[in-house]
């Protein structure tokens, strides 16, 4: 069965493949049923085939399928006949003419939305995201939140990563390695006291007021050792009395109605002196940062 | 909302994901990619290394079993469906890329993929994922005999029967389809690859010689048939001999590989019989009338035409250009994607 032909190369070109295939067969002494029963088709579909009647078979790529494995059969090159028929095969209507469905319907049957529309879409979703972000620090910077609320949002520009807070906008330096917690915790301090505060202090200033007066000097002192460390003292009245990053080896000394509020950023790095005694840092330290009250 | 625009600035691209060969099909501009599944992945520094992806498609395929330790050539798709998921999708996506640079404002493609229809669920997700992964914006998933009968030029939307026989590198599948959906489909996880293992496996047995997946396929391509013919051809072949050690020629002849072949060969055959079984009467009046089409890679393997007339008694034709009839079926589909949705797979 190979595809080489030789002895029909002769044959006179305008014979129609029909006819060529005839003379092949015809040349080679065999009968249509013995053709038929070859290549498996009927007596009909191989008559039909050399009378060139295309209308009662199957359609065109069938028919020059039945062409290629004829001529195989007859040992003539399929090509040399395919090209023949091509010219007398009627040009075939579209093959794929569907029953049109309605889109909507199509893209539900087959269609499955992988990303969100296209990026046109990300990028208005993103234009809206960030001016829903500049509204939300306005809105934040107009509410007097309490401390809880004060914290979650700081941290969540934290996050976002695009919007300073509001705190640190104001240029403070921090020490690195504690950005975060005390991001969120500076808001907390740099609010006005909540009520209960205040109110709690003059039942205490009752007790301590003398004792106040007495080392009026020198109430708090803090001291670093060989890196910076942020420092930030409020009293009894809100007041703030230390707020900023004290320099390797420096000191800061205040006085102010305790109890006082203490916040220290680098806390093994510092030291903290209360009425002249050294208080010890470590009980209430988290993550480097001591937070602490002092009466 | 903005559909004509992505239309205007996309390709859309129909992709025929084969265990041997991937075609991709990009509209108004025909076959833009052929290569062969493989790829060669290079491994940095040890087993915990990072991994970078070294070729794709023929020069990775130029590697199979020819690598050194730190470099791997992988044919992530094994009977058709994914075997490795990430490798497939960075296949993908360097196919796509190839084709298919991204320009500015280019919105990402609609891809139609073929499945084999006797997949999974999941093998139909893991392949609808991974092109989501490969940086499609819709995915639509067509079954392969729908696809190959199209591209076959079969008259799919008609009231009449048309049988087609793809068969692939990992599957054959076989299919009867009218009125633009399929009757009867079935899958058998044999192709081009189990007869390329069937050689090597009877070389190894009756010669004691041990030959690589790339000699075989050369072996079947050259002289392998699936029918006995007048003509016997021969070919020398090298392999290693397996009680020396040592590399060593021989010669083999068509016969010897057509025996070899007749395990896989007669799997076929049954997956036609069966198809013709449950073949509805009137339908299985028309395949007789018109017979049935042999589409994909092996369809080229010498005979197989004949072998399948002798076994069932119909009319069997090759399909023109098999190897690319279900990557152009599925780019036909493609230009239908929003009107037609009989012809895609629902799941």
């Amino acid at each position: 069965m190979t595809d080489i032909s030789t002895q029909q190369d002769a044959e006179p070109a305008p014979l129609s493949s029909g006819a060529m295939l005839r003379a092949a067969r015809e040349a080679k002494g065999l009968s249509v049923a013995e053709v038929a029963e070859k290549l498996k088709l009927s007596q009909r579909q191989i008559m039909a085939l050399e009378a060139d009647d295309f209308a009662s078979l199957p359609g065109n790529t069938f028919i020059r399928g039945f062409v290629r494995n004829y001529a195989r059969c007859l040992d003539l090159d399929p090509q040399l006949l395919l090209e023949q028929l091509a010219q007398t095969l009627p040009q075939e209507r579209v093959q794929i003419a569907m029953p049109p469905v309605s889109e909507a319907t199509a893209y539900e049957k087959g269609m499955e939305v992988g990303r969100t529309g296209s990026s046109w879409l990300v990028w208005v979703f993103v234009v809206l995201g960030v001016l829903a972000g500049v509204g939300g620090v306005f809105w934040y910077l107009q509410k007097p939140a309490a401390p809880e609320v004060a914290v979650s949002d700081a941290t969540r520009f934290q996050e976002r990563g695009s919007i300073e807070s509001p705190v640190q906008s104001s240029a403070i330096p921090v020490a690195s390695p504690v950005v975060p917690l005390q991001a969120a915790s500076v808001p907390a301090a740099d609010i006005p006291a909540p009520p209960a505060l205040p109110a709690s202090a003059p039942v205490e200033d009752k007790n301590t007021a003398a004792v106040t007066e007495a080392t009026a000097g020198e109430l708090i002192r803090v001291q670093t050792t060989e890196s910076s460390s942020w420092v930030q003292v409020v009293d009894a009245d809100g007041r703030v009395l230390i707020e900023q990053l004290v320099a390797p080896r420096g000191e800061r000394s205040a006085t102010g109605r305790p109890p006082l509020r203490i916040k220290i950023g680098n806390a093994p790095k510092t030291q903290l002196y209360y009425r002249g005694q050294r208080v010890d840092l470590e009980p209430h330290t988290r993550a480097d940062v001591a937070t602490l009250e002092l009466k | 909302m903005f559909g004509f625009l992505s239309g205007y600035f996309a390709n859309d691209i129909a992709i025929d994901l084969g265990t041997a060969n991937t075609l991709i099909y990009m509209q108004g501009k025909g076959i833009v990619l052929d290569e062969p599944s493989v790829v060669a992945i290079q491994q940095e520094g040890g087993p915990s290394g990072k991994k970078t992806i070294l070729a794709v498609g023929a020069e990775a395929k130029k590697m199979l079993g020819r690598t050194p330790g730190s470099i791997n050539a992988i044919r992530p798709m094994k009977d058709g469906v994914i075997a490795d998921f990430t490798i497939t999708e960075q296949m993908l996506k360097q196919f796509i890329k190839k084709v298919n640079p991204s320009r500015l404002f280019s919105s990402p493609p609609r891809i139609v993929i073929c499945v084999p229809c006797g997949s999974t669920q999941v093998e139909r997700r893991a392949i609808r994922e991974s092109a989501l992964g490969a940086g499609a914006n819709k995915v639509a998933l067509i079954e392969e005999p729908m696809a190959a009968a199209i591209g076959a030029g079969l008259p799919v939307e008609e009231a009449t029967g048309s049988m087609v026989v793809d068969i692939g590198g990992g599957t054959t599948e076989v299919g009867v389809i009218s009125l633009g959906g399929i009757v009867y489909a079935s899958s058998v996880r044999v192709g081009g690859d189990k007869f390329d293992e069937s050689i090597i496996n009877y070389i190894r047995r009756n010669y004691g010689m041990l030959i690589g997946e790339t000699t075989a396929e050369e072996i079947k391509k050259r002289i392998g048939s699936a029918f006995p013919g007048a003509e016997v051809r021969e070919m020398e072949v090298k392999g290693r001999n397996l009680a020396e050690g040592i590399p060593r020629a021989f010669t083999i002849s068509s016969n010897e590989i057509l025996e070899a072949l007749t395990e896989p060969l007669n799997q076929i055959v049954s997956a036609v019989k069966q198809a013709l079984e449950q073949t509805p009467p009137e339908l299985g009046a028309d395949i007789a009338e018109k017979g049935m089409v042999l589409t994909g890679g092996g369809a080229l393997l010498r005979d197989l035409d004949r072998l399948l007339m002798e076994e069932t008694g119909l009319p069997v034709i090759v399909a023109e250009d098999p190897l690319t009839c279900v990557v152009r079926g599925s780019g036909k589909a493609l230009e239908k994607l929003d009107k037609v949705g009989s012809i895609f797979t629902n799941d």
